[in-house]
């Protein structure tokens, strides 16, 4: 199915307050990218479940989710694959920074779990509703959300010194 | 049997463990030998690949991708090169995309060699082994020949290769492939079907179809549980549509489909395929022309937007998702790095209930993980 | 009275001395064959001059070419090794198990039949002694894993208390029925039993003892033979069977937390209990100190007898390393199946077949 169509169909089924839009090359006003559609953050739970389960659409794996830092916003960007329909589509659901919140996938994916506990450990969105929601790559008693752009390296942690007196806060 | 159950003993393998392949420390709950809940704890080897990639020209990155999948790093390479290359368009020679393919085949070899020579240490198979990696030193001295480096080559660039080869490189390649194919024959009298070896492997760490999708397998992995996916066959990148090679499919001949046996057979078969493949590109591949043709100058050129390109590396799906700002922003706005090995690590909770210690072992060296990609 | 203590002190300097020379001697080997089964070199920078040297502060040379002094050099290295007790170990006990594993090793080398008239004690019980005094290694063993108080050494030690227990049973079986045969279980009354041509040896039969009509236990025997080999391969802790130091699972089983010395006499004691048990292969089936040709056991030449012993049994040592360096492990459950259902049952039948054979038969 091409995005449109996949688009069409979320649109039907949940309604233009939770399917934002879709986009591609031209819509979206960058030179490249893959079309990709726009969802409401917290109805992701159910798009997902939704994608994997119906049988037209059938996206059986979430190949990876990348958080990015837009400045006011962060995005988590979903890319899916469907082994059965070898079609692939992408989703962002754009969240705020403030209050970051986006409804977890993991509960449809296996994969998912893991790789929106990247996401969370590195930009500090809360995924709702995740069963195991810990940091995965750092300690988890880290400080700050190290993707971000706003990060600040810690000149200390627990007592060492993680950066040399010279270089901090020369970023 | 509910009453006698005792107390669960807490054990904590690694992250300096002889079998976890590097840092990774597991929580092991048993029940004796029996395991109940197993909870993988990673990091340990966390070194912010994609945040330094945020401060760094994409020409520059090339050797941090190699430090991420140590063991295949001409197929991280290339991963990274590919997506660069899908945003600027670059054209590369096609004398590179041969040498490109070679060289990543070799890699892959190498690579594979690893994963089942580990594989039948961890099961306490020490001489295959050792047989292999005679067989590795071999690739390592012609990629070392062909790049300057054994390990961390920083061979493939964004548009091109760094170095030429000469056409003796090229006849010692095919020298390689002639020695190798006896010797993958003799793993396999030795330690495939080896009936101790069969009974560790087989029917344990069942991965059904379904669960394998779920989880996020790809490459031998995804292949082990039945599933004939390749992204160089069914979304072919480079030149791979021009080379004829099968895919190997777990089939669940000496046990149950999608056990470790399987996955272990999978690697052994693909790198036959790959001896095929370097074997077409030595056939097809020319030495006339400029490597550097088509190797940016600088990445002014950069566009908005952003790409996600899968390939296929010797553990499954290497993705790479790069945002970039376009104009004269050097560096990526974001790099995120798909890594197969870290997907196909959270399927250990899942199918850890109930089996014995020595078959976590045995699992985790069928997942075949690198933890340079699993932490980045 | 002072004789009897001189007597004693020489015959336990003599024994030392062999457990440690052939301790020695089979990790050499070890090292050497697997080597060349891998296709490397193995040692190959240490011989006993360079040895000689370093120990002297002199300038030391590559002269060695084969490695003959690897072993020593690293028996020394080991000796001055840091000995670390980890602060929650039951130091006793700690202290104590490798002295009580390497004491059951030791003592079982006191009935050894190298020769006729070279046993160091032949007493009447021999065959008993050896099999009671070896399992006495075990409880050494459970102690080691359990006062490491570490979780990795408890289930090595308890892996190996399960394994050494149940591979008693078919090691004990299958050498019952040699005890049926001969009638004794002095060491050296079953090796003369065997005296003569080679097809008097207990592997093909009882034809030492009733003539040709002794081959029809020749089935049996060998079934005895290789469950009997079996059987101490997992006594010993042997690939296939070293599931209690597994490294690639238990880091090093119950030994993981023992350095220098301790480690090493650890590692003497495998070894020594490797000798003794393929030693007892060779007294029990395969003639013992008889070269299987009278000729050359009664020209008298001296020393011939030990040596043959020994040559024999560092054959058989050679299949056990050989078997270590060509196949994997098995898994705990696989282990205590083929014990309990496969060895148990096989050596039960052959124990019952000479019973009826013995009756019967002759």
């Amino acid at each position: 199915m091409t995005p449109e169509e996949i688009f069409n169909k979320l649109k039907d089924k949940f309604g233009e307050s939770k399917i934002l839009s879709v986009h591609n090359n031209e819509s979206a006003e960058v030179d490249i990218c893959d079309p990709f559609i726009n969802i409401e953050p917290l109805a992701m739970t159910e798009v997902a479940k939704f994608l994997k389960n119906d049988s037209e659409l059938a996206f059986d794996q979430c190949c990876c989710i990348s958080g990015v830092d837009l400045g006011d916003d962060l995005q988590a960007v979903y890319h899916l694959y469907s082994f059965n329909q070898k079609h692939k589509i992408c989703l962002k659901a754009t969240t705020n920074r403030e209050n970051p919140a986006i409804g977890t996938t993991a509960l449809t994916w296996g994969i998912s779990g893991w790789l929106e506990r990247e996401t969370y450990d590195m930009f500090g969105i809360i995924f709702k509703n995740h069963p195991d929601h810990r940091r995965i790559l750092l300690e988890e008693d880290w400080e700050g959300y190290p993707l971000r752009k706003d990060y600040e390296f810690p000149r200390y942690w627990r007592g060492m010194e993680v950066t040399p007196e010279e270089d901090y806060g020369t970023d | 049997m509910e009453q006698i159950k005792t107390d669960l003993m807490t054990i904590n393998m690694g992250p300096q463990h002889p079998s976890t392949h590097g840092v990774l420390r597991l929580e092991l709950k048993t029940d004796g030998e029996i395991v109940d809940s197993c909870r993988p704890y990673l990091g340990y080897l966390h070194r912010c690949f994609e945040k330094h990639c945020e401060s760094l020209d994409y020409l520059k990155i090339v050797p941090f991708t190699d430090r991420m999948d140590y063991l295949a790093a001409m197929n991280n390479n290339w991963a990274f090169a590919l997506a660069v290359e899908k945003m600027m368009g670059i054209e590369v020679p096609e004398k590179c995309e041969y040498l490109r393919v070679i060289v990543s085949e070799l890699n892959r070899i190498a690579s594979h060699i690893i994963a089942f020579g580990t594989f039948g240490l961890d099961i306490g198979a020490f001489t295959p082994f050792l047989l292999a990696f005679n067989q590795r030193e071999l690739i390592f001295d012609l990629l070392e020949e062909a790049s300057g480096a054994r390990m961390l080559y920083n061979y493939i660039w964004v548009g091109g290769v760094a170095r030429d080869v000469t056409s003796e490189w090229l006849k010692k390649v095919k020298g390689f492939c002639e020695s190798y194919k006896p010797v993958i024959n003799e793993i396999d009298d030795l330690l495939s079907y080896n009936k101790i070896f069969v009974s560790r492997a087989a029917n344990v760490g069942i991965v059904p179809k379904d669960l394998a999708i779920d989880y996020g397998f790809t490459g031998p992995n995804l292949r082990g549980s039945g599933i004939e996916f390749d992204l160089r066959k069914d979304e072919p990148y480079s030149i791979y549509d021009k080379f004829d090679f099968d895919v190997p499919i777990g089939s669940g001949e000496e046990g149950t489909l999608g056990d470790c046996w399987d996955r272990y057979m999978c690697r052994i078969r693909e790198t036959r395929e790959s001896i095929k493949i370097i074997e077409q590109a030595l056939e097809g591949i020319s030495l006339e022309g400029d490597i550097y043709e088509a190797v940016p100058k600088n990445f002014n050129k950069m566009p908005k937007g952003e790409v996600y390109v899968r390939s296929e590396t010797p553990r499954g799906e290497m993705g790479i998702y790069i945002v970039s700002e376009g104009g004269k922003a050097p560096t990526p706005y974001r790099c995120k790095v798909r890594s197969p090995a870290f997907c196909a690590l959270s399927i250990l909770e899942k199918i850890a209930k109930g089996v014995m210690i020595s078959d976590i072992i045995v699992i985790l060296g069928s997942i075949d993980i690198v933890l340079g990609e699993v932490d980045r | 009275m002072d004789n009897i203590f001189l007597w004693i002190a020489i015959t336990l300097g003599a024994m030392v001395g062999l457990v440690s020379v052939v301790g020695i001697v089979s990790i050499y080997l070890e090292r050497k064959i697997s080597a060349f089964m891998q296709d490397r070199l193995g040692p190959m920078e240490v011989g006993f001059g360079s040895l000689v040297n370093a120990i002297a502060g002199k300038e030391v040379l590559r002269e060695g070419r084969i490695g003959l002094a690897q072993s020593l050099a690293d028996g020394l290295k080991l000796l001055q090794k840091e000995d670390i007790i980890p602060d929650g170990a039951d130091k006793f006990l700690f202290k104590l198990a490798p002295m009580i594993v390497f004491a059951g090793t030791f003592s079982t080398f006191a009935a050894l039949p190298l020769a006729e008239y070279f046993i160091p004690a032949d007493v009447n019980i021999g065959l008993f002694y050896i099999l009671a005094i070896s399992s006495f290694g075990v409880s050494g063993i459970l102690m080691a894993g359990w006062s490491s108080n570490n979780k990795w050494g408890l289930l090595g030690s308890l892996r190996s208390t399960a394994q050494m227990v149940s591979y008693e049973i078919p090691v004990g079986v299958s050498l019952v029925s040699i005890v049926m045969l001969t009638g004794t279980l002095s060491m050296k009354g079953i090796v003369v039993a065997q005296e003569g041509w080679f097809w008097n040896w207990h592997l093909f039969g009882a034809v030492g003892h009733h003539g040709l009509i002794g081959f029809v236990l020749l089935p049996m025997m060998v079934i005895n033979f290789i469950a009997y080999f079996i059987g101490s391969l997992a006594e010993t802790n042997r690939a296939p069977f070293d599931i209690p130091e597994a490294e690639s699972e238990l880091v090093a089983g119950y030994h993981t937390e023992y350095t220098g010395m301790r480690f090493a006499i650890f590692f003497l004691a495998e070894y020594g209990a490797i000798f003794v048990g393929n030693a007892i292969a060779v007294a029990l089936f395969l003639g013992g100190w008889y070269s299987g040709i009278p000729a050359i056991d009664q020209a008298n030449i001296p020393g011939i007898a030990p040596l043959v012993f020994i040559l024999k049994t560092f054959v058989l040592i050679f299949v056990v390393m050989w078997i270590r360096w060509t196949l994997p492990r098995l898994r705990v459950d696989q282990l205590m199946t083929l014990c309990w259902k496969y060895l148990i049952p096989f050596t039960l039948f052959t124990f019952f077949s000479v019973a009826i054979y013995k009756v019967f038969i002759v």
